[in-house]
């Protein structure tokens, strides 16, 4: 293969140095952080004063006091770490509440106040993009697309380890059916989607779809230069079955070093924490990951939308 | 028949949208910047690296990257 095959995957050499750009602060800037305004105050109901806020006001022995939550008297000191406090906690319920609307379930956050998961969803029509629950993806691998035998044999064995790997960190259920690898159709009945061999002349190393593709549209591609690429070759099939379930690319991110390539970013969802190493993330500006392997963050990103693996439950019949 | 993409559907909303976009010099330029591929008798363009998009999908990425405006009073303004 050669390297500009390479650079179809948008590797950029390290040589560059890139600007990392700091990802937008999750919770405003409170504007008492800024310059101080001057300090307002008007009458309350009852006749006391107030600040801007709507929190009484009390003057001690010279000193202005804030009056919160009932009976938490604060100096101009604490009322702006109470005010920090409020506005982080606010956020993160925000958060929360956001997700739980998008039908994520309770979402966990950290001590930050921000949810601790990456990956970046799809959204259509304000909805979460996502396979129904109980859905299997079943795959062939169509064997006579392949030229040579022990191609099609890796990407069997691939296949097996990648699906695997997402099987093992989140509730999605892959099945391969070997009996329709010999299919002579490039769209064969009784599998969501096939895995083919397309001689593509390196536009990619592999391609898949997203789950609300149109259906004719639902098969991962394999170009030559998969097999000669120094990728980690189970790697690249994780990172388009991420696709495949519904994942976009980590490095369109705010948070991405600027050198990774661009996309339109309409119709995504970021759950927060930037992650370099993603498995969606492309290797670019001096970050990223030839192995392209699952991380913990990924999984944390990944149970969001379909929950814990389905092997860490004990199944009953009705 | 299979399902229409969310772009096709977008722009089938919007009559002679599609036609007007193609016809910009900057969308043609950005356009036939992208790798091409031809699976199963149709033309793909290829989008970051390992996307595909058909020609409407890629009308409506350059419109959300570059023209975010542009369905904001029925693109008079294009």
């Amino acid at each position: 293969m050669s390297e500009s095959l390479e650079l179809d995957l948008y590797e950029i050499s390290d040589s560059q140095e890139p600007e990392i750009k700091r990802p937008a602060e999750s919770v405003p800037t409170p504007r008492w952080r800024g310059e101080q305004p001057p300090r307002e105050s008007k009458q309350d109901a009852g006749g006391g004063e107030v600040d801007e806020d709507g929190h009484r006001i009390v003057l001690i022995d010279g000193e202005t006091f804030t009056v919160v939550e009932g009976d938490l008297v604060l100096d101009i000191d604490q009322k702006e770490l109470w005010q920090e406090a409020l506005t982080i906690r606010q956020s993160a319920f925000n958060n929360q509440l956001r997700l739980q609307t998008a039908g994520f379930g309770e979402a966990a956050i950290n001590q930050y106040g921000t949810v601790s998961s990456a990956l970046v969803g799809m959204v259509q029509d304000g909805k979460l993009v996502r396979w129904s629950p109980q859905t299997v993806l079943s795959y062939c691998v169509l064997k006579n697309t392949f030229p040579r035998r022990e191609w099609y044999e890796e990407v069997v064995t691939n296949m097996q380890l990648a699906t695997a790997a997402w099987e093992a960190i989140c509730g999605i259920k892959f099945s391969y059916v070997p009996s329709l690898d010999s299919s002579a159709s490039v769209r064969p009945a009784g599998v969501v989607f096939p895995v083919r061999y397309i001689g593509a002349g390196g536009a990619f190393i592999a391609a898949a779809f997203f789950p609300n593709d149109p259906p004719s549209r639902r098969r991962v591609l394999i170009d030559p230069s998969y097999f000669t690429t120094s990728f980690d070759h189970v790697g690249v099939l994780r990172h388009e079955l991420g696709h495949a379930i519904g994942f976009r690319h980590e490095h369109i991110r705010s948070g991405a070093p600027p050198v990774c390539p661009h996309e339109d970013t309409t119709g995504t969802i970021n759950l927060t924490d930037y992650d370099p190493q993603s498995v969606m993330h492309y290797f670019c500006g001096g970050v990223g990951s030839r192995k392209l392997a699952i991380t913990p963050v990924d999984r944390i990103g990944a149970q969001q939308l379909y929950g814990p693996p389905l092997a860490a439950f004990q199944l009953q019949e009705a | 028949m299979d399902a229409l993409t969310s772009e096709t559907a977008l722009l089938n909303r919007h009559p002679g949208a599609r036609e007007r976009v193609a016809a910009l010099p900057d969308f043609i330029g950005w356009r036939d910047t992208l790798p091409v591929v031809e699976v199963d008798n149709e033309t793909l363009y290829v989008v970051g690296g390992d996307q595909l998009k058909d020609h409407d999908q890629i009308i409506v990425a350059w419109l959300n990257q570059f023209r975010p405006n542009f369905f904001k009073g029925e693109f008079g303004h294009e």
